[in-house]
């Protein structure tokens, strides 16, 4: 009897672990868009799993000594990190290394949460990344080397995994684009209309479900015409994307910021030119923005409000609480000639911003953790803490510097750029030091003994 | 002491001429004796024998004993070699393109024998020459040929290899993953249709051993899907009747016909179910030997060899590791080019062999003078610094095995089929040129002097 008693017990015990278990096997992080359901729930459960899964297969990588700017937190000095299978592990003075943890001995080293580029062109592939992108391509190896990390392209946000297609996407339709322009009245009123309908239809799908509890043969109101703008509008008031329109017009942003306050969607303005003259607006709404501080917009001499660009919009927008990202003003990473404008030099565009009077934490942040917050990301990616993707940009000074160049990029735990290794800036010498020894491939190249 | 050696060569003479005679009743054996004899596989004789017998290879050796009726080919200081493989060409056949899945195709069905100029073939040293399908996806099966001088002959194997392309992933995963679903699909509806036979074939032997009377009629055989295309798995040969039940089966001729099954993944459906399908695997970069993986995730069957062909911005050096990690069979154009972006030369192919990848050669383009170049080019990259051995393996043996037919061709071994290539000094020296060429025994071309 009681040998039966036992054997039930082991059972249930059994039963009781098996659904943990399953979790892990298709848990590996290749962007799926199931992948990102609650963070936290999640979160727990991997790691439950992961402390049953086999030690030996568990990938560690530990960044040792520099200067850590967690973003979030404050600056760290000689504290290590350790990366676990592609997440912050844990970040201390005291952290036991594993023996078969990959390391980086970043002391002397500046060690900053992966960068993010709102928006990009040709780093990753057209349409579907997971099934166009080259994981070795130049321009992807060039967005590393400038230290992004995550980039987005169209309306979904890729990881640079350099030379796997393992947790590329991060998340798909990400974004809906919206064309409200005051130049157009006719199509800002059929917008308009098709926000009322899907907000009316919203309302008579909550009628439903409680008339379903009394009458269960209720009819379900009809779905079919949710098609076109009706679904960009459906998704916007479902907060399942996040509304992306371009303006640069005062009138144009209040217009959208009204719209996006009056309806409760969630909107980003990309340009924002003329934001800083109607920053209040902005800030009420809750509408973000991701601006280009170097860009140039005359003023118009016969408007009396303020208007044109400001080299101030940054300070401004920040000092009224308005969440903004940088981007440079070109999305590529060839400038064909205009060096420095391109997204091999996102930084920098940040450092302009800091011309204006943007606090220079508040310049590293609109690169990382608000660029992750407008994307509604921010669980993942955006700063160094324990739990979030292990996603680095170790630079050889500070980042925002034009003097510093990036060291290593890591994306998901994995190395994924090292300019030791890279021929791309391997001949660059830091700090302009010219006595240091060349690297032994550096120009003029040696053909070989045979040749 | 001796003497007594002396008598025992003797003897040991005596036995092979006796040995050789009886053999030559039904054959005129022919010798080769030749300055040098590559093998390949084995040993370089130099100098060396080759014998015929037929059109197989009999001996090969240094110093063999022959009887005096053999026909003897007296090649002086030439060297020779196993003939050449050419795995993979499209030379004189018409451009086109087809794209999506056509496993039930072959390069054999486009050929019109009399419209290829075989002795161009044949004179850079051909002895098998591998024509494939054009075309993205799944184009079909390469057929091997050998250049001979008689239509009927050249056939040697239709469905060599099937090929599959990821040069561009967009298109080519979506054809590369539907196929696979669909074979899988096609698996299961047999798996479904043989269940269902079962269970009536026990409710039929149930009733029949209540009644024990009439026998059950035959079930008509069923047509094959393409003659000659599929030989190995006609409905006959699929899922054999369950093996428990063949002692009583005799009596019974009712057998299982499976439903059939959609031609064109057939070859995937084989592999699937474990069957030796050569596959061959046409990448560009090694982003598109990540995403053919990423497409081959779930069906860890399906491997195969690869084809590079990269583009001229592609960095061949990743591709170069993953490929020797898994130790793969590659096949690639003898050339050294430039790293993308530098001038920095990459000998890819020495690369290659020494991060642990198999060599296949094939001639850069299909024309009469990449041909003849191609031990030239072989050479150029032998002396920076490729393994002369593997080079030579490259050209021939590791052919053959891309083609399934190692155990037929490739080298100069007992047993194997005698295409034989003769070149008037090393093969790997630049100034060296093919002057005769024999398949199966046979001479089929001879250099004009």
């Amino acid at each position: 009897m009681s040998a039966r008693t036992m054997i039930s017990a082991l059972l249930a015990l059994l039963l009781a672990l098996a659904p943990s278990g399953a979790v892990r096997t298709d848990e590996p992080r290749r962007g799926r868009p199931n992948a990102e359901a609650p963070a936290e729930a999640k979160r727990a459960d991997e790691e439950k799993s992961e402390e049953k899964e086999d030690e030996e297969k568990d990938h560690f990588l530990a960044i040792t000594g520099g200067t850590v700017h967690t973003v979030t937190g404050p600056q760290l000095e000689g504290v290590t990190i350790l990366c676990k299978n592609g997440r912050i592990h844990a970040i201390g003075r005291e952290i036991e290394i594993p023996e078969k943890a990959e390391r980086i001995d970043a002391s002397g080293h500046h060690v900053y949460p992966g960068l993010i580029a709102l928006s990009s062109s040709g780093l990753v592939g057209y349409g579907d990344p997971e099934v166009s992108t080259d994981v070795y391509d130049l321009e992807l190896t060039l967005g590393l080397a400038g230290g992004l990390t995550t980039v987005v392209a169209g309306t979904t946000a890729a990881k640079l995994t350099h030379g796997t297609l393992d947790g590329l996407i991060l998340r798909r339709n990400l974004l809906e684009s919206i064309s409200y322009s005051t130049r157009s009245p006719s199509s800002r009123a059929r917008f308009r209309e098709a926000l009322d309908r899907v907000r009316e239809h919203l309302r008579a799908l909550e009628r439903y479900d409680d008339e379903k509890k009394r009458d269960p043969e209720a009819k379900k109101p009809d779905e079919k015409w949710i098609r076109g703008p009706y679904s960009t509008a459906m998704r916007l008031l479902k907060k399942e994307a996040i509304g992306r329109a371009t303006a640069n017009d005062a009138g144009d942003i209040t217009a959208l910021a009204r719209l996006a306050g009056h309806y409760g969607f969630r909107l980003v303005i990309q340009g924002a030119t003329e934001g800083w003259t109607v920053p209040r607006e902005l800030a009420s709404a809750g509408v973000a923005a991701i601006i280009t501080p170097r860009s140039r917009r005359d003023r118009d001499e016969r408007l009396v409000r303020p208007n044109g660009s400001s080299i101030e919009m940054a300070r401004i927008l920040h000092e009224h609480g308005v969440p903004f990202g940088i981007v440079p003003p070109s999305s590529f990473i060839s400038t064909w000639g205009l060096a420095g404008r391109d997204l091999l030099h996102l930084p920098m565009e940040a450092a302009h911003a800091i011309r204006g009077g943007l606090p220079e934490q508040a310049a590293l942040e609109a690169i990382t953790i608000q660029a992750a917050r407008i994307l509604g990301l921010d669980h993942r990616i955006g700063s160094i803490e324990e739990g979030k993707d292990a996603d680095f940009a170790i630079s050889d000074g500070p980042i925002l510097s034009y003097l510093s160049h990036v060291r290593w990029t890591v994306v998901n735990g994995r190395v994924a750029y090292d300019k030791a290794k890279d021929s791309l800036f391997d001949h660059i010498r830091p700090g302009g030091d010219f006595d240091a020894p060349p690297p032994p491939d550096h120009w003029p190249r040696s053909l070989g003994e045979e040749w | 002491m001796i003497r007594s050696i002396c008598t025992l060569l003797c003897c040991f003479v005596l036995a092979t001429i006796c040995h050789a005679d009886e053999r030559s009743a039904d054959g005129r054996l022919t010798v080769i004796r030749a300055g040098r004899v590559i093998t390949v596989s084995g040993e370089t004789y130099t100098p060396g024998m080759v014998i015929l017998e037929g059109s197989k290879i009999r001996l090969v050796g240094k110093n063999l004993e022959y009887p005096a009726s053999a026909r003897v080919i007296d090649a002086g200081g030439e060297t020779v070699m196993p003939g050449l493989v050419l795995p993979r060409t499209r030379f004189q056949l018409d451009s086109y393109r087809r794209a999506g899945v056509h496993g039930a195709k072959s390069a054999a069905d486009e050929i019109v024998p009399s419209e290829i100029e075989w002795e161009k073939l044949a004179s850079a040293g051909f002895t098998t020459v591998a024509f494939v399908p054009a075309g993205t996806g799944i184009p079909g099966f390469a057929s091997a040929f050998r250049p001979t001088r008689s239509d009927e002959e050249r056939l040697r194997q239709e469905n060599s290899y099937l090929r599959i392309t990821m040069r561009n992933p967009v298109q080519d995963r979506n054809v590369l993953k539907g196929a696979l679903e669909k074979a899988k699909k096609e698996i299961e509806k047999v798996k479904k249709a043989r269940e269902e036979w079962e269970k009536k074939q026990k409710a039929s032997e149930a009733k029949k051993e209540a009644e024990k009377k009439e026998p059950p009629k035959p079930t008509p055989p069923q047509p094959r899907p393409r003659p000659g295309e599929f030989e190995e798995d006609g409905p006959a040969a699929e899922p054999q009747p369950t093996p428990e039940k063949k002692p009583e089966a005799p009596k019974e001729p009712e057998k299982f016909t499976p439903p059939k099954i959609d031609p064109n993944v057939q070859p995937l459906v084989d592999r699937l179910e474990g069957k030796d399908v050569a596959i061959v695997f046409d990448v560009g970069g090694a982003s598109d030997l990540r995403h053919l993986d990423a497409t081959l995730e779930l069906y860890p069957e399906v491997t195969g060899s690869y084809a590079l062909s990269l583009g001229f911005y592609d960095d061949p050096r990743p591709l170069v590791e993953l490929l020797g990690k898994r130790k793969a069979l590659v096949m690639l154009t003898p050339s050294i080019d430039t790293l993308p972006y530098t001038v920095n030369l990459f000998n890819l192919p020495a690369q290659a062999a020494r991060a642990g990848c198999r060599l296949v050669f094939v001639p850069g383009s299909d024309s009469e003078r990449s041909f003849e170049r191609l031990l030239a080019q072989v050479a150029d990259v032998v002396r920076a610094g490729l393994d002369r051995d593997a080079a030579l393996r490259a050209m021939t043996i590791h052919g053959a095995e891309l083609l399934g037919l190692a155990s037929r061709i490739g080298s100069l071994e007992k047993g194997k089929d005698a295409d034989i290539v003769f070149v008037d000094g090393d093969p790997l020296s630049p100034g060296s040129s093919v002057t005769r060429v024999m398949i199966d025994g046979e001479l089929v071309w001879r250099k004009k002097r």
